[in-house]
């Protein structure tokens, strides 16, 4: 008998502990119900003219009066866009009374936090900022909601949110799944090179108009930096470091060089995909030997450390060439577009977007943020404090593009998205495996890299790990 | 009732150990076997975090089929660097750790500054200093090449393919030795005087005394941390997962960092990672075991 | 002469290796403390030993990164958790020491055999209960995870104290009336405390730098300290300056504690040192 009580109250014990943690999990939120700040609208939108301050303050009231007192939780990635959201949360709970408490990862573990709590629904965040690449996963797995309806809500979606503004690239290309839009774009991203003036001066160099001009320029480089600098750098890690950068010039060889959309057969042993992996092999012979290891921020800081002719990556990076107090290289860098291949550009679309994932519990408070954040009213404020730009209007403020001089050449990077349309390919290939995919082909790469199988090897490799996956997911 | 509390007082008194070992039973049961189980089970499925229970399937051992038959690139490599990294590992820790328990037992000024210098790498934080290793390690701006160039106009490329294992060991010897070297100074401190007394007296060196007093008498120290760092250097995961990310190539691809791979971040694919997982706790287990073997037979002797 | 002449050279000798000892040692947190006070584009210049030090840093992290409540957060969880490590660890490890029983080697084993389980092999399991518990996020659920490696820690350490403590005082004890649980408490726990210091700081420096449970399981109210380093591993690089500061600031109450009962510690690991 005595066993037995101990055992129910062992079992009490259990039970109570697990009331408590529900509750304190709970009283946030509760608690911040009750002490709901007070909105101060006046103070909302300065800056805006006086029309567009009124409907912003309309629809702070609005908004007010429906979610006033919720708090949402978002879970963000670290990015510069992020940095700009955080200094504009403040106002955005003013304006609505909605608190927001952020949760800032870094990419990857971030993806992992997303699907581990998505798939067993713990409602804990209101918020995702998700990569381009997993938009067509989430959406398939139904992670993310479809924002449809919010879209075409007026009060939801004012007039001064645009959603037309924003580049089709974006719109289209990371936010949206068989055109359903599931995200609101929040960075646009895609990839150029960034070269050094005065070197190219010196050596009377020009920015070159095809990939074997530019491979010409690596190896030229290569040669007269005679180990005081490289030819270039760019991200050659294994995985989906080496993957992307493999993946951003893929498009310059051919229209398909990762999967067929027609018949939905992958081809990384086609020959036009093994060239462009033996590109990306030579690029690698013209850069630093440590070229295998590096990521993005190694890539980065060997250019700006004037360590490179020229780097090769995101245009979301290009503020740490730009910025002084990163680079030594600051007022010395121009750039130009992935130069044309055989099949054409390279038209790169990557980014970043806002979305609600299914188990949130306060979705038009989150979606209100989502909408908040992205909008055309606050893009100019969002650019300014370092929000990476996605929207037409954007691109053609002349203050926005002399805040960052690196603004206008982005929109020429990103208007090569443009001819990929053209030529009927869209960059992102609809499929779960996307990321997967890119960390095995770049697991392969960079075996190559560093000369332990060719580069026909690594295309094979990858092809059959591939098929392999994909035997098992219809199994 | 009564008779039922008089039945289990004398069970108690049978068994009196029960009370103090229950609690930790019931914890680790809950903390240890019940994902044990789990990723066994998982281990047989091809499942994937956001796939809908309805497509998971259920594959048999073909996960396990696929790792032995060679079809996933590079899973013998990875068994073998991460076996050969705690060999090595292991060997370097003791041998330096007992080094250092030597010096300690001198007899100098300010120990407990120098014990305190020993303290340092424990307390940090495994996930920044290995950030700071990497700095440190940078070919071109790190400060351990800015001092090799300084003395020998050389430069060593710390991460590149055949040094990235190196760089792995070096940061790991750095964080665990002093743990050795204090465990090892205190069994030290405790060993009696009066064997070393006598031998002193027949007229033993230092290297004698050492080999056949204080290394039999530490005996079961040393196998004690052997163990553990074994074990934990099998599991390695934080230093290389931060300095490397496996690279370049396979070169640091240790097991724990593949199944990190396969299993997380960009790839999820958590069933293969899974069945990796149960081979690498087989595989920790034999070792452990063995290990114990030798141990329990030296208590015997 | 020849004697003192060897003996000084070996003080020389010992005295170089020592300080070569501490200085590798230590080269890793002196030269995060220089980056944390270094502008960020002087972070890739090694050569730079002077410069205008910055603690723009240290405002940042504890202004805009709130690291006040996260190390709170560290404080509670570890304090807690060592609390309860040592609470059930140092009965089992009792038990372990004194009684006689059948598995008693096997469940001592058992205890070594639990660290084969790695980390990333059980996040996910344990995610998943915790999620069904609906525990994510809270205190509570660190501070149990960690006892998986906490207590079998205790276990391990404690139980070559309690075999070195003399029986005799315990079965005079006895025959006074105690229970075994009342000698645990009265006679051998006060016996047994510099063991349970040096055990409590591993436990607390385990459980303070413990990174991919607390990353998984906690994400606004019980973060740790550790992974606030996430914040700092942005798309455009690791931001040095911040990390380090943080880095710096997370280790020091670490460290202070260890070194204030520095003498215990060594005086506690060599009371269950040599065993047989």
């Amino acid at each position: 008998m005595k066993m037995k009580s101990i055992l129910a109250f062992l079992i009490a014990l259990a039970m109570m502990w697990s009331l408590t943690a529900c509750g304190s999990s709970s009283t946030p939120e509760t608690a911040a119900s009750t002490a709901a700040p007070a909105a101060d609208p006046t103070a909302a939108g300065e800056s805006a003219s006086a029309g567009e301050a009124d409907a912003l303050e309309q629809w702070g009231k609005t908004m007010q009066e429906q979610y006033g007192g919720t708090t949402i939780n978002a879970l963000l990635a670290s990015h510069p866009s992020t940095t700009a959201m955080l200094e504009m949360i403040d106002e955005f709970t003013q304006l609505t009374g909605i608190e927001v408490n952020t949760r800032v990862l870094a990419s990857t573990e971030m993806k992992t936090m997303q699907r581990s709590n998505s798939s067993t629904k713990t409602g804990i965040f209101d918020v995702y900022m998700v990569d381009a690449f997993t938009v067509y996963e989430y959406a398939k797995a139904g992670y993310i909601e479809n924002l449809e309806g919010y879209l075409n809500d007026p009060v939801m979606t004012p007039e001064w949110y645009d959603y037309e503004d924003i580049l089709l690239a974006f719109r289209d290309g990371i936010a949206s799944v068989e055109g359903v839009p599931y995200l609101l774009p929040i960075a646009g991203e895609s990839r150029f090179v960034a070269y050094r003036t005065d070197l190219f001066e010196e050596h009377g160099k020009e920015p070159p108009e095809t990939i074997e001009e530019w491979l010409e320029l690596c190896r030229y480089f290569q040669e007269a930096g005679n180990g005081d600098y490289y030819g270039i750098s760019f991200r050659g890690a294994s995985g989906t470091l080496v993957g992307s950068a493999h993946m951003a010039i893929a498009y310059c060889f051919s229209d398909t060089p990762i999967i067929d959309p027609a018949t939905g057969e992958y081809q990384l042993d086609s020959p036009e995909t093994i060239e462009s992996i033996q590109f990306i092999l030579d690029l690698a012979e013209c850069s630093s030997p440590d070229i295998a290891s590096m990521n993005h921020e190694d890539a980065a800081a060997l250019f700006a450390q004037g360590k490179c002719a020229m780097w090769f990556d995101a245009t979301s990076l290009a503020y740490m060439a730009e910025d002084p107090s990163s680079s030594v290289v600051s007022d010395k860098v121009s750039y130009f577009n992935v130069p044309q291949g055989p099949a054409g550009g390279s038209g790169a679309v990557a980014g970043w977007s806002l979305g609600i994932p299914t188990d949130s519990e306060n979705k038009g408070a989150a979606y209100a943020f989502c909408m908040y954040m992205s909008s055309r009213e606050k893009a100019k404020e969002y650019n300014l404090a370092g929000g990476v730009p996605c929207r037409t209007s954007s691109f053609e403020d002349p203050e926005i593009l002399a805040a960052n001089p690196t603004n206008s050449f982005i929109f020429a990077a990103i208007d090569d998205a443009g001819e990929l349309t053209e030529r009927g390919v869209s960059y992102n290939y609809p499929s779960i495996n996307v990321l997967s995919f890119m960390g095995i082909i770049g697991n392969e790469i960079n075996r190559a890299e560093i000369g332990e199988i060719t580069a026909q090897e690594a295309g094979e490799n990858a092809q059959k790990q591939i098929e392999s996956v994909l035997a098992e997911q219809n199994a | 009732m009564g008779k039922l509390s008089v039945q289990f007082q004398n069970r108690l008194r049978k068994h009196p150990q029960v009370p103090y070992i229950l609690p930790t039973a019931i914890v680790m049961l809950l903390l240890f076997i019940l994902p044990l189980v789990f990723v066994f089970l998982i281990s047989l499925t091809n499942y994937r975090l956001g796939v809908g229970l309805d497509d998971i399937s259920f594959l048999g051992l073909s996960n396990y089929k696929r790792l032995f038959s060679g079809e996933e690139s590079g899973f013998y490599y990875s068994v073998f660097i991460s076996v050969f990294f705690m060999v090595l590992g292991t060997l370097i820790q003791m041998i330096l750790g007992m080094i250092c328990a030597l010096l300690l037992n001198q007899r100098f000024r300010r120990k407990g500054l120098v014990i305190a210098c020993l303290i340092v790498p424990i307390a940090m934080t495994p996930s920044i200093a290995s950030q700071i290793w990497k700095l440190m390690f940078n070919s071109e701006f790190g400060v351990i090449n800015y001092f090799i160039e300084a003395v020998t106009g050389q430069t060593v490329q710390w991460l590149s393919a055949d040094y990235a294992f190196l760089s792995v060991l070096i940061a790991t010897v750095w964080q665990y030795t002093p743990f050795v070297t204090l465990m090892l100074y205190a069994g030290l401190c405790s060993l009696p005087q009066s064997p070393y007394e006598s031998a002193i007296l027949d007229g033993a060196n230092k290297w004698q005394l050492f080999r056949h007093i204080t290394l039999p008498l530490l005996k079961n120290l040393i196998l004690l941390c052997a163990l553990m760092r074994s074990i934990d250097m099998l599991k390695t995961f934080d230093i290389p997962y931060v300095l490397t990310q496996g690279g370049p190539g396979n070169a640091t691809r240790f097991l724990s960092l593949k199944i990190y791979d396969t299993g997380f971040g960009e790839q999820n694919f958590v069933g293969r990672a899974s069945a990796m997982a149960v081979v690498l706790i087989v595989l920790v287990s034999l070792i452990s075991l063995a290990l114990f073997r030798v141990m329990n037979k030296s208590k015997e002797g | 002469m020849k004697k003192p002449l060897r003996k000084r050279m070996n003080r020389i000798f010992l005295y170089l290796a020592l300080f070569a000892v501490c200085f590798v040692s230590i080269f890793p947190y002196l030269w995060m403390v220089l980056v944390s006070v270094k502008e960020r584009v002087l972070v890739y210049q090694p050569g730079v030993w002077f410069f205008q030090p910055t603690f723009e840093n240290y405002k940042t992290i504890f202004q805009r990164y709130d690291l006040g409540s996260y190390m709170i957060n560290s404080a509670i969880i570890a304090g807690c958790n060592c609390v309860i490590s040592l609470f059930f660890g140092s009965l089992t490890a009792f038990a372990l020491a004194r009684y006689r029983f059948k598995g008693r080697k096997q469940f001592s084993f058992f205890m070594l055999f639990i660290r084969i389980l790695p980390a990333v092999a059980s996040i996910i399991p344990l995610f998943i209960i915790a999620a069904a518990l609906q525990m994510l996020d809270t205190h509570a659920v660190l501070i149990i995870t960690y006892l998986l490696f906490n207590i079998p820690f205790t276990v391990l350490m404690m139980q070559g104290f309690f075999e070195d403590i003399s029986r005799d005082i315990e079965e005079a004890a006895m025959i006074d009336g105690c229970n075994s649980f009342q000698v645990l408490y009265k006679i051998v726990v006060p016996l047994a405390m510099p063991g349970i210091v040096a055990t409590a700081i591993f436990c607390i420096i385990n459980a303070w730098n413990e990174f991919v449970y607390a990353m998984q399981l906690t994400t606004f109210n019980a973060s740790t300290v550790p992974t606030i380093v996430q914040m700092f591993k942005t798309v455009t690089g690791i931001v040095w300056g911040e990390m380090s500061a943080v880095g710096t600031v997370s280790t020091l109450p670490v460290l202070v504690f260890a070194m204030l009962v520095q003498k215990q510690m060594v005086r506690g690991l060599s009371f269950g040192a040599v065993k047989d």
